[in-house]
C-alpha cells in the first residue's frame, strides 16, 4: 500500500512515544518506530532504513564529536576538572548557595574548554552532586542545576553543535563561536541569579571564604587549562585548522597537560580514557543514525515542506518567526538529539529565517540555544539523564526544579531573538568578514 | 558458560573500540601534518580512512551498550513492583531489541553484499569492510539481548520461588 | 497506472530540476497510458551519493540527474566522462554527448550499478575559484586547493603544480575563509548558490572541465516498465538531456555575469592554458590505460 502523510506521521510519532514510555532505549525506539512504515509502504524497504542510518556516520564533520569528548574526558580523568572546580570555589564559593554557584561557574569554565555538554554534566556532576548533598543541598536541586548549567557547554565556544551547524549550512564556524560567547555568559549570569534566589529561599550554605593566597593557587592551577579556547578558537580564526580538526587540537592539548604537565594521567589510564570516549561517543552517535533514518522518512512524506509552507504563510516578521523557530527546535529537542535536528530541521528552516530577515548567525544561535535546552528536557535530555543517574534519582522527581531553573534561561533566549545584536556584536567586532 | 563466553567476547570488543578510537586520531592528524609539512604525500585518503574507522567505532559501541544496558532510556513510568511486572517491563524491551537486531542482521546481509559491489574512491577498498558492520551489529545485539532476556527470566523464577 | 519518483538536490529554478521536469513533460506527452510523477527537491532525500543507493536498489527514487563521480564506487571508469581537460570546447563536448561514444561507460554502469543512462545533461564550466588571484602557471605552483574526491582530479592538479588538499565539501567555505586552503574549483551555479564568492572572489577562467551529468533511471524500475513506455523514456531522456545541456551552458555564462555585475567576483583569464593541456595529456593517458579505456579516450578525443 501507499502510506499517506498523515498516517505515516501518526505511526512514526505514535510508535516512538509509546516505545519510549515503555522504556525502550531512545535510539532503538526511533529505529523501531520506522519499521511499520517501511514495511507497509510499497515504495520503501528496511534496506533503505539501514542505509540512511549507516550513511549518517559517513560524515567527516561528526568526527568533532569523539575528539571534543576525548578532550573533555582527558580533563575529567586528568583532574583538570578538579582544578577548575577549585578556581570556581574561590571565585563564587563565598556567596550564599556556595556550591550551587561553583557548579554554574565551573560549567562556564568547562564550556570554554570543551565542546561537549554531556561531558561537563558527567565530569563535574560526579564531584559536585555528592559534595552538594553532603553540604545539605536538596538532591533534586543539585541534579537540576548540574544538568541545566551544563548546557552552556555547547553555547559558549568551542561547541560541537556549532561545528556541525557551520558545516551543514555554510556559515563561518569561527563567527558562530564568537556569536555564542555573550549569550552563553548571559545564561551563566541568569543561572547564578537563580542559585542566589534558591539559597535565599532554602537557606543554602556558603562554601568557602577565599584568601588572596588561595585565589592565586587556584588560578595558577587552572591557567594552562583555560588557555585551550585560545588554541581552539585561535586555530580556526587563524586558519591553521578546519573546525573539525580543531577538536583534535583540544584533545592533544588536554593530553599533553594530563600526561606531561600535571602528570595526572598515566599511559595506562590513557587506554581507559580512549575506551570511555569511544563507548560514550558511539552511544550518542548511534542515536544520530536512527534519528537520521526517522527524519529521512519524515522528509520522504514531505512533512518538512508542510512545516515551511505553513510558516511562510504565517508571515510573522523577524520576532514572531524567531519565536516559532525556537519553539520548533525546543519541540524537536524533546525527542531527538541535537545533531540530527540540525540536519533535519535546521536546513528546512534556514530559508524561512532568511525570508523573515533573520541573520544566518542569529538564526544559528537561536537554534543552538534552543537545542541546548533540549539537553535537559525529557523524555530525551542526555544531560538530565546523566545527572539524574549520578544522583541516583528518578528523572521525574527533578522536573519541577528543572522547570524553575530553565525559566530565566528561556528569558535569555527571548532576549537574543529580540536583540540579535547580542549574538552579532562580538563576531562583527572581531571577525568582520565572517558576518 | 555461555555468559562467561559472551563476557569475554564483549571484553574483546572493549579493547577493539579503545584501539579504534585511538586510531581515529591518526588520519586526521596526518591530514593536518600533510597540509603544513608535506611530510606525508598528499593523497586524499585520510578523510576516507577516518570515516571507515568511525563507522566501526559507532557500531561496536552500540553492541557494547546493549550488553551493558547503557543505551539511554527514559524512565517515565515507575518501576514495576511485582516479579511478574518486572519480567514484563524488562522482557518487553529486550524482545523488541532482539527483533530489531534480527531485522538488522537479516537485511544487513543484503547490505553487506551491496557494499561488496562498491569500491571506495581513494583507497580503492572494498566497501564490504565497513558495510559488514551492519549485520554483525544486528546479530550481536540480538545475541546479547537474548542472553539478558534469559537472565531476566531466571531472576523472575528465583523471585517467585523465593516468594513460595 | 505507473508512478515514477524523481529526486533533485536543488529547487525548481535549477537546471537539473528543470531537466527532470522536461523529461516528465516529454514522457507524459508521448505516452498513451496513465503515468504520474512525483519529485523530491532540495535534497530532501539526501545528496547524489545517496541517490545512487536508491537507484541501485530501485527504492524511493526512480530517476535523477547525477554527477559521474558519485557513481564511481560502483563503476570506477565513470569519472572519465568528465575528467579535467577532456573536452576542447562546448562544441566538442556537445558532439560527444550527442553521439554514442560513451556507450562502453554506460554498459559498465548498467552492469555494475544497475543504473541506466537515458540522457546527458550538464554544461557548467568549472574554473579555479580562489581567495587571491591566479594569473599563470607560477601562481598555480604550490596553490593549496580543494579538489573533488576522485583520484584523477588530484592527479591532474598535482601535475599542474598545485597542492590538492583533502577537505570535505561542506568544510570548503570555512577552510577558505580561514586560509586552510586558498581555493577550489567549481562552476558558476555552485559559486552563486553556496555563496562561495564571499570567501573566494577570484575566478580564473581555466575552463578545465565542462560538466557531464547523466540523466539516469534505476535499472530495476526501467525493466518493470511496459515496453512501449521504455522506448518513450529513452527518447524523452535523450531530449531532456539535450534541453538541459542547452539550458545550463547558457545559464553558466549568465550566472558568471550576474556575479560580476553584482561586484561579487573578479574574473580573469589564465595565461598559458595551452601549456596546461600539454602537461595534462600524459596523465590522462596513464589514467585511461589503468582503466583499460585507451580506445574510449581516443574515440572521445577524435570526435
Ligand atoms: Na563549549
Ligand atoms: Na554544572
Amino acid at each position: 500500500m501507499i502510506v499517506s502523510t498523515g498516517m505515516a506521521c501518526a505511526v512514526l510519532v505514535g510508535c516512538f512515544l509509546l516505545l519510549v514510555m515503555l522504556r525502550v532505549p531512545v535510539a532503538f525506539a526511533l529505529g523501531l518506530a520506522t519499521v511499520p512504515v517501511v514495511v507497509l509502504d510499497l515504495r520503501l524497504t528496511p534496506f533503505i532504513l539501514l542505509d540512511r542510518m549507516f550513511q549518517s556516520y559517513n560524515s567527516f564533520i561528526l568526527l568533532a564529536v569523539p575528539f571534543f569528548l576525548l578532550a573533555a574526558n582527558l580533563m575529567n580523568s586528568g583532574k583538570i576538572t578538579d582544578k577548575l572546580i577549585n578556581l570556581a570555589r574561590v571565585l563564587t564559593g563565598w556567596m550564599p548557595g556556595g556550591l550551587g554557584h561553583v557548579n554554574v561557574m565551573v560549567s562556564m569554565l568547562f564550556a570554554g574548554i570543551s565542546g561537549s555538554s554531556t561531558a561537563d554534566a558527567a565530569g563535574c556532576g560526579k564531584i559536585l552532586i555528592p559534595a552538594m548533598k553532603r553540604e545539605g543541598f536538596d538532591l533534586r536541586f543539585a541534579v537540576a542545576i548540574t544538568a541545566c548549567s551544563s548546557v552552556m557547554g555547547v553555547i559558549i565556544p568551542p561547541s560541537i553543535l556549532m561545528v556541525v551547524w557551520g558545516g551543514v549550512m555554510q556559515i563561518s564556524v569561527g563567527g558562530l563561536f564568537l556569536a555564542g560567547a555573550i549569550p552563553g555568559l548571559m545564561i551563566g549570569g541568569a543561572l547564578l541569579a537563580t542559585v542566589y534566589g534558591y539559597a535565599k529561599v532554602y537557606g543554602y550554605p556558603i562554601s568557602d571564604r577565599p584568601t588572596l593566597a588561595s585565589f592565586w593557587t587556584a588560578l595558577r592551577g587552572a591557567i594552562l587549562a583555560l588557555l585551550t579556547p585560545v588554541f581552539v578558537v585561535g586555530g580556526i580564526i587563524g586558519g591553521i585548522v578546519t573546525p573539525t580538526e580543531s577538536a583534535i587540537i583540544a584533545a592533544f592539548y588536554s593530553m599533553i597537560l594530563g600526561l606531561f604537565v600535571y602528570r595526572t594521567v598515566s599511559f595506562r589510564q590513557l587506554g581507559e580514557i580512549f575506551y570511555d570516549t569511544g563507548r560514550f561517543a558511539s552511544i550518542s552517535l548511534f542515536a544520530i543514525g536512527t534519528a537520521t533514518a526517522f527524519g529521512w522518512l519524515l522528509a520522504f512524506y514531505k512533512v518538512p515542506t508542510l512545516i515551511v509552507g505553513w510558516m511562510t504563510m504565517l508571515d510573522a516578521g523577524p520576532f514572531g518567526t524567531g519565536l516559532v523557530i525556537a519553539l520548533l527546535f525546543l519541540l524537536f529537542g524533546l525527542f531527538i538529539d541535537a545533531i540530527p535536528t540540525i540536519i533535519i530541521l535546521g536546513t528546512v528552516l534556514m530559508p524561512v529565517a532568511a525570508s523573515a530577515g533573520i541573520h544566518p548567525v542569529t538564526f544559528a544561535i537561536i537554534g543552538i540555544i534552543s537545542l541546548a535546552f533540549g539537553l535537559v528536557t525529557p523524555p530525551y535530555g542526555l544531560c538530565l539523564l546523566i545527572s539524574a543517574a549520578i544522583g541516583e534519582i528518578n528523572v521525574v522527581k527533578v522536573l519541577r526544579d528543572v522547570v524553575i531553573i530553565l525559566f530565566p534561561m528561556l528569558i535569555i533566549l527571548l532576549l537574543v531573538i529580540l536583540f540579535p545584536e547580542l549574538a552579532l556584536w562580538l563576531p562583527r567586532k572581531l571577525m568582520p568578514g565572517a558576518v | 558458560m555461555i555468559g562467561k563466553f559472551l563476557e569475554q567476547f564483549c571484553r574483546g570488543l572493549r579493547v577493539v573500540i579503545a584501539l579504534l578510537t585511538m586510531a581515529l586520531a591518526i588520519p586526521v592528524a596526518a591530514q593536518v601534518l600533510a597540509r603544513y609539512t608535506g611530510v606525508i604525500p598528499v593523497y586524499l585518503w585520510t578523510e576516507e580512512l577516518a570515516t571507515f574507522i568511525f563507522v566501526w567505532v559507532v557500531m561496536i559501541g552500540s553492541m557494547i551498550a546493549v550488553w551493558d544496558g547503557t543505551h539511554f532510556a527514559v524512565l517515565v513510568l515507575p518501576d514495576a513492583t511485582s516479579p511478574l511486572g518486572t519480567l514484563i517491563q524488562n522482557g518487553f524491551v529486550l524482545v523488541l531489541l532482539i527483533a530489531f537486531g534480527i531485522m538488522f542482521a537479516w537485511y544487513g546481509v543484503a547490505y553487506a553484499k551491496f557494499g561488496a559491489l562498491q569500491h571506495s574512491v581513494m583507497m580503492n577498498a572494498n566497501m564490504f569492510v565497513t558495510h559488514v558492520s551492519v549485520p554483525i551489529a544486528g546479530a550481536v545485539w540480538a545475541i546479547f539481548a537474548s542472553y539478558r532476556l534469559t537472565q531476566v527470566i531466571a531472576n523472575f523464577r528465583n523471585a517467585r520461588s523465593a516468594a513460595v | 497506472e505507473v508512478t515514477l519518483r524523481g529526486a533533485s538536490m536543488f529547487d525548481e529554478e535549477h537546471a537539473y530540476t528543470k531537466t527532470l521536469r522536461e523529461f516528465e513533460r516529454l514522457v507524459s506527452e508521448s505516452y498513451d497510458g496513465d503515468i504520474e510523477f512525483e519529485m523530491h527537491l532540495n535534497g530532501e532525500l539526501g545528496d547524489e551519493s545517496d541517490f545512487v543507493t536508491f537507484l541501485q536498489q530501485g527504492v524511493a527514487v526512480d530517476y535523477a540527474v547525477m554527477a559521474p563521480a558519485n557513481m564511481a564506487v560502483f563503476s570506477p571508469s565513470i569519472p572519465l566522462m568528465d575528467m579535467p581537460f577532456l573536452f576542447r570546447d562546448l562544441e566538442h563536448w556537445n558532439a560527444v554527448l550527442s553521439s554514442d561514444v560513451l556507450s562502453p561507460l554506460e554498459d559498465e554502469l548498467y552492469e555494475k550499478a544497475d543504473i541506466k543512462v537515458i540522457g546527458y545533461a550538464g554544461g557548467g564550466t568549472r574554473n579555479l575559484v580562489s581567495d587571491g588571484a591566479i594569473a599563470n602557471m607560477d601562481d598555480l605552483s604550490g596553490h593549496k586547493m580543494r579538489v573533488m574526491g576522485a583520484p584523477i582530479q588530484a592527479k591532474i592538479f598535482s601535475a599542474l603544480g598545485a597542492a590538492p588538499s583533502a577537505i570535505a565539501y561542506n568544510e570548503v567555505y570555512n577552510a577558505i575563509q580561514t586560509g586552510v586552503i586558498a581555493g577550489f574549483e567549481n562552476e558558476a551555479a555552485s559559486i552563486q548558490n553556496l555563496k562561495f564568492y564571499e570567501v573566494a572572489p577570484n575566478v580564473t577562467l581555466t575552463k578545465h572541465t565542462i560538466t557531464v551529468r547523466p540523466v539516469v533511471m534505476s535499472g530495476k524500475t526501467f525493466r518493470k516498465l511496459p515496453e512501449d513506455l521504455q522506448q518513450v523514456v529513452l527518447d524523452a531522456g535523450a531530449k531532456a538531456g539535450a534541453f538541459g545541456r542547452d539550458l545550463e551552458s547558457r545559464e553558466d555564462g549568465e550566472k558568471l555575469q550576474q556575479m560580476i555585475d553584482a561586484g561579487q567576483i573578479t574574473v580573469s583569464e589564465f595565461e598559458g592554458r595551452d601549456q596546461m593541456l600539454e602537461i595534462v595529456q600524459p596523465v590522462q593517458d596513464a589514467y585511461a590505460a589503468e582503466l583499460g579505456a585507451n580506445e574510449l579516450l581516443a574515440a572521445i578525443r577524435s570526435k
